[in-house]
């Protein structure tokens, strides 16, 4: 789960380094890893401690 | 102006996050795998935000924002919705009586509406869109903002190793010897 805070950085060191379409695509990237986590997290057998 | 706003918006994205780890730190009161996911959307929202300081307003930057508020906001509803039902219990301690996935989800409807007024309020796109358009204090802004998306990224991988976290974790798996 780590991943997509990895990807944000990355996405984060293009935009510090001033290299908009690379953050860009880091972001979107993220963006689908977010969402695949979060599908996953709504399809798996539920526990209410989450 | 809404460059100082931009500004504004990444210093309190910054703040969240950094609040949410000094809860981890002092309270141990480790993060589950919603929360994590929360945390990351925060980050993800923030990209906008740096974008708009780096290289000036753009409703792409926007955009990003906007998505990644939506995003965390359907993450901390399905959380609530979860803990909603009598007797199903609640995950963290409360701060100021609510928890911290309410609070994740007023502050990204807050982002979402201050994406909104930004949008009305701003001027046309300027000439030159693209270019840099970094400030010392953006710099540092944006600086710190990716040092908590690294440090996030090296607590994430202690908590939960390379894999998918528990769901109600008590410990670092990557510290356990």
């Amino acid at each position: 789960m780590a991943l997509p805070f990895a990807t944000l950085a990355l996405a984060l060191f293009f935009t510090w380094r001033e290299m908009r379409g690379a953050a860009l695509a880091g972001w979107g990237v993220s963006l689908l890893l977010l969402l695949a986590l979060f599908r996953w997290h709504a399809t798996a057998p539920l526990n209410l401690s989450w | 102006m809404t460059r100082n706003l931009n500004l504004l918006g990444l210093w309190g994205l910054s703040t969240i996050l950094l609040f949410a780890f000094l809860d981890q730190i002092v309270l141990h009161d480790l993060p589950c795998p919603l929360c994590l996911l929360q945390r990351a959307a925060f980050v993800a929202a923030g990209v906008g935000f740096a974008l708009n300081v780096t290289f000036g307003s753009s409703p792409a930057h926007y955009g990003v924002t906007l998505l990644s508020a939506i995003a965390g906001a359907a993450m901390s509803a399905r959380q609530i919705l979860l803990h909603i039902v009598p007797g199903s219990g609640s995950f963290g301690q409360p701060f100021l009586g609510l928890h911290f996935y309410t609070w994740g989800l007023t502050a990204f409807v807050l982002t979402a509406v201050a994406v909104g007024v930004l949008l009305l309020v701003e001027e046309t796109a300027a000439p030159g869109h693209g270019r840099s358009a970094a400030t010392p204090a953006s710099r540092v802004a944006v600086g710190l903002f990716l040092a908590l998306a690294l440090a996030n990224a090296a607590s994430t991988l202690l908590e939960c190793g390379p894999g998918m976290c528990p769901d109600n974790p008590v410990s670092y798996q990557l510290l356990r010897w």
